[in-house]
């Protein structure tokens, strides 16, 4: 009996707790405008969007004052945890109770899941977090944009410079799957009109924690530049490991996918290391101005990434656009949105290009100073080449979209 | 209970389930919406999937007693099978549908022909890697059949006109449903028929099973396919909900997960293993919600951050299930009705 | 390919065998003795890791002290776990004790992930061990050369205790016979608490060792608990030797495999695992009759 009723305690309590849940809306004109954050809130990309992207999505709510149309804005933290399923069927979920713009969806299996949600149930899907560039390309669609950068862009912002400089002779080391073969051929490609190329490509199993066979095999080639064409924890893996073999003192070592964020988490692990991104916090007073606002929000000291500044800056086109054609409907919105140029915090030559929905802005390659050459804290990083987007982004001639609208 | 009391409420029950998609009362607390919006019928179907597919690992876990790691391979096999077929090979429905029976069939009986030669520990992580290399061969991708991380989205044309589409999520609902009935049906048959008997005696005490002349590993081959076709059907139910196929399914931690679901309504019991996989999959789903929603988040931080983690309330809740409610909700349930031994394999009826 | 990357590669993969035997040793001491399936393996070599943080960044504990300090603490943590909670279910069923440190695991990664986030923590290279050592046929990173050191001699250690000390041979007994034991004023359940602490002390040794090289993260020990299942099987359940034995040589097949087909790097130990199965059930080395 005693068992009976900690169980039923245990499960009133959680029901109960699961009805402390918002009103559904009253009517359509005046009901509120809900943006769906769709993101990973609890898992390995949580530090790099989650929690800040909300944040940075509300902030852009906040400054354009709080309503647009009359109708005041509620912002839906929506966690889609890894998993394309339930990022599915949350992005359904959003979309039916109201929700007109979905917006995040750091990893591009979600990404790609939501945006054709978005395009049977016409809804508007900005995506600022996932990499893939088949977004653009052969899964491009009216209502879906990609906000932030992709596979492509990473490639020829990083590459491009280094093999123009002389380093001809690469060594690449990949993760096993979508994501890391796509990176590859991009570099590959990217390399090869300058006359690099690479003596050889590592692909290692999902999971690989030990790098130093590839390590090794790398400091035996004769390579110049060693790319970690991996992201997340593999980077940090790879990047211990190559510092081991004494490779940072050889090689140029550039990292294909890497957060500014990251950084912070082992400054001198870092330092030397090269990689592109679309914005960092401290590379102008508005920028900079921006990010501590937002860390002021979030509490602790570290800085926003460009994935969350992203974020702030499409809501923001976004609700500046629904003002202009006075209304929230997707075929409107995408109707103002196409060709629209502008600039603001995040992008700087910003447009939201017709041909295949890829919003263009600058492109940065960075790197890393020692912790010795910070002008003030979290000061990590010195811009070494800028590179306008219409070069950055994939060429829409040859990408393989087929555009419908 | 008498058993035509007991035929009696379960008919009630399904009659009530059956007409949930003409039910428009809202139930805030345990649905945000109506209950015949396709959000609460996506999860209902949702959650009866995930009860049919406790029940296949109860068939082989509770009921024959073998600790299989790797059973969410063949709810994967029904998943990615029925994707591959009808998006990359173009078949119609019926041909989809007689592969994916064949592989499996085809396919546990071979893997279980090879992962029987061992028991307890060893066979559990044997079936895992079986399971294991087949979530390697999904994110490989091999002639672009699976998608590898991104999954196998169904291609709208395929899918039967009567699936496809959110207004005709009523009948996807319908679908789970039949597909639990079914489910129970043959599980229930299965296990009071004579292998399953043998299966109960094998669970009980190998050696003693074979002195009486049963061939122990013919009967276990038997419960681990049956088991795992079961597993596949579910699967393929679970394409049409989702719309597509996911890796998500084929990692170890799904099958996890179903033992989970089977420990926590109770091993060995059937009506258990579904009251397990619906009460999982609902606590899975509307945990998250609960962790965000207004009220959990102006709490104080100490409660509000443990809160926030869905994933550490279900450990937590784990925790307190195995150490003070081992028979799981159904074992609860039994001990209010009766007094019966505290086991986790007891031997029980449906 | 030159006899020094040879060599360099197999030193390569008895580093990495040096995680896994050590890792091995703890899982199948805990089994071999106790009969539980501890799945919290794992989640321990990670706490191991994240002590061996955590102390440097709120104590200045230096590394060689945490190699100390650390495993002697989650020791006590995981007798503490033994006496409050893995207790109760002795008695019952196999499985309790594998679902309950599967639960356990949940709660302690995902505190770890509440404290910790998941970018990782960093955790550098102590600068004595850091640089390369001339081996005279190669020349080799000397952390991994302290590596292997330190789990060969924990190993050959923990070997002599559990086959050839009193000690041992009481747990063994106790294993075989409580009541018997006990009556000979052999204190049981005392002996199985601090035999369960060695096993995760073992563990979160390797996790300190890990620390400088890899990143500490709090779902570290989700994937190596997997493997560590594997070569424990491959080695015989109950048997230390064997453990250790398959630890070492499936490092060394991973690192060689890893040279020549990098795919196969990680399904090697699953594909070992299977055969060695198929021709001898009972692992390597193990008894028949432990495998129940």
């Amino acid at each position: 009996m005693r068992t009976i009723r900690l169980m039923s305690s245990i499960c009133a309590i959680a029901v109960l707790l699961s009805g402390v849940y918002p009103a559904a809306p009253v009517s359509a004109d005046s009901a509120p405008i809900h943006i769906a954050v769709i993101t990973d809130m609890s898992g390995v990309y949580s530090s790099l969007a989650g929690k800040g992207s909300v944040t940075a999505v509300q902030m852009a709510v906040d400054d354009f004052g709080g309503k647009v149309l009359g109708r005041s804005i509620v912002v839906d933290a929506v966690d889609h945890r890894d998993s394309a399923t339930v990022a599915d069927a949350k992005a359904r979920q959003e979309f039916s109770n109201g929700a007109d713009l979905a917006v995040d969806l750091t990893n591009s299996a979600t990404a790609l899941a939501v945006s054709s949600v978005g395009k049977e149930m016409h809804k508007l899907v900005i995506v600022t977090g996932a990499a893939d560039k088949d977004i653009t390309g052969k899964f491009c669609n009216k209502y879906t944009y990609m906000y932030a950068y992709d596979t492509y862009a990473l490639a020829h912002a990083e590459a491009i410079p280094i093999v123009k400089g002389g380093d001809k002779l690469w060594y690449g080391v990949a993760p096993d799957y979508a994501f890391g073969h796509s990176m590859a051929e991009e570099f590959t490609n990217a390399i090869q009109p300058y006359g690099g190329k690479f003596v050889k490509i590592d692909f290692m199993p999902l999971g690989t924690t030990d790098f130093s066979s590839y390590m090794l095999a790398a400091k035996n080639s004769g390579a110049k530049v060693l790319a970690l064409l991996n992201a997340g924890a593999d980077t940090v893996n790879s990047m211990k490991a190559a510092k081991e073999f004494g490779l940072d003192k050889s090689m140029k070592i550039i990292a294909g996918l890497f957060f500014t964020s990251q950084v912070n988490t082992d400054p001198n692990l870092w330092t030397g290391l090269k990689f592109a991104d679309s914005w960092y916090w401290d590379q102008t007073p508005q920028a900079a101005a921006w990010a501590r606002r937002w860390e002021a929000k979030m509490g602790g000291d570290n800085p926003p990434d460009s994935i969350q500044a992203a974020d702030y800056s499409a809501t923001l086109q976004w609700l500046k656009a629904v003002k202009a054609v006075g209304s929230t409907d997707a075929d409107k919105v995408v109707g103002y949105l196409d060709g629209h140029k502008f600039n603001d915090m995040y992008a700087v030559n910003g447009e939201f290009r017709t041909a295949d929905h890829q919003v263009l802005h600058n492109f940065y390659l960075y790197e890393v100073l020692a912790p010795s050459q910070y002008k003030e804290k979290n000061a990590w990083l010195k811009i070494i080449g800028t590179i306008p987007g219409s070069e950055a982004f994939p060429n829409p001639a040859t990408e393989g979209c087929a555009k419908t609208w | 209970m008498k058993l035509s009391v007991r035929a009696g409420l379960v008919l009630v029950l399904i009659a009530v389930l059956a007409l949930v998609p003409f039910i428009g009362i809202p139930l805030p607390p345990l649905f945000g919406e109506a209950l015949r919006s396709p959000g609460s019928m996506t999860l209902l179907a949702g959650c009866f999937i995930f009860g049919a597919l406790a029940l296949s690992y109860d068939v082989i876990f509770g009921y024959t007693g073998l600790l299989s790691f790797g059973h969410a391979l063949y709810f994967a096999i029904g998943v990615y099978g029925t994707a591959i077929a009808l998006t990359r090979w173009h078949w119609g429905l019926a041909g989809a549908l007689a592969f994916v029976i064949l592989m499996a069939i085809v396919l546990p009986a071979i893997i279980g022909a090879v992962c029987l030669r061992t028991h307890g520990i060893a066979f559990a992580m044997v079936t895992l890697a079986f399971a294991q290399a087949g979530s390697i061969v999904v994110m490989l991708n091999p002639y672009n059949l699976t998608g590898g991380e991104e999954g196998l989205a169904l291609a709208a044309s395929v899918l039967p006109a009567p699936f496809s589409g959110v207004a005709n999520t009523r009948n996807l609902y319908w679908l789970a449903l039949a597909l639990l009935i079914f489910t129970y049906a043959a599980a229930a048959w299965l296990i009071s028929s004579r292998p399953g008997r043998a299966w109960q005696a094998i669970r009980e005490n190998e050696t003693r099973a074979a002195t009486v002349g049963l061939n122990p590993y013919l009967f276990k081959l038997g419960a681990f396919v049956a088991s795992a076709l079961l597993a596949s059907l579910a699967g393929i139910v679970y394409v049409f909900l989702e719309g597509g196929a996911a890796p998500d399914v084929t990692t170890a931690n799904f099958t996890l997960t179903l033992l989970v679901m089977v420990v926590l309504g109770g091993v060995g019991t059937l009506w258990g293993a579904v009251l397990g996989g619906i009460v999982y999959e609902y606590l899975d789903f509307r945990l998250v919600v609960l962790s965000s929603a207004s009220g959990v988040q102006s709490l104080p931080p100490v409660l509000r951050v443990p809160l926030s983690q869905p994933l550490f309330i279900l450990g937590v809740l784990f925790v307190l299930l195995v150490l003070f409610v081992p028979g799981g909700l159904a074992g609860a349930v039994r001990r209010l009705s009766s007094s019966s031994k505290r086991t986790i394999l007891g031997g029980n009826k449906p | 390919m030159s006899l020094d990357y040879i060599a360099a590669q197999t030193f390569n993969g008895l580093a990495s065998g040096a995680y896994y035997a050590l890792l091995a040793l703890g899982l199948s001491i805990i089994f071999g003795t106790l009969r539980i399936i501890n799945f919290a393996h794992g989640a321990m070599y990670m706490l191991g890791a994240f002590g061996a943080y955590y102390g440097a960044q709120l104590l200045g504990l230096p590394f060689f002290a945490a190699l100390i300090v650390v495993p002697i603490a989650v020791g006590i943590l995981g007798m503490l776990l033994e006496w409050l909670i893995l207790r109760r279910i002795a008695r019952s069923d196999p499985i309790y004790g594998l679902l309950l440190t599967f639960a356990l695991t949940l709660v302690i990664v995902n505190v770890m992930t509440l404290l910790a986030g998941t970018l990782g923590s960093p955790y550098s290279m102590p600068g004595a061990l850091s640089g390369a050592t001339n081996l005279g046929f190669t020349i080799f990173p000397t952390y991994k050369l302290f590596v292997i050191s330190v789990s060969l001699a924990v190993c050959v250690v923990a070997w002599l205790v559990v086959d050839r000390s009193l000690l041992g041979a009481r747990i063994r007994a106790a294993i075989e016979n409580p009541v018997l034991v006990r009556a000979f004023g052999v204190n049981t359940p005392r002996l199985v608490t601090v035999t369960f602490g060695i096993g995760v002390a073992i563990a979160a040794l390797a996790g300190v060792l890990a620390a400088p090289t890899t990143n500490v993260l709090p779902t570290m020990g989700d994937d190596i608990i997997i493997y560590t299942f594997a070569i424990v099987v491959i080695g015989g359940l109950g048997s230390i030797t064997g453990s250790i034995i398959a630890g070492f040589l499936l490092g060394l097949l991973q690192a060689i495999g890893a040279v020549y087909y990098p795919p196969i790097a990680t399904t090697l130990i699953f594909i070992v695992m299977v055969i060695v199965i198929w021709l001898r059930p009972s692992g390597l080395l193990g008894r028949p009759e432990s495998t129940r």
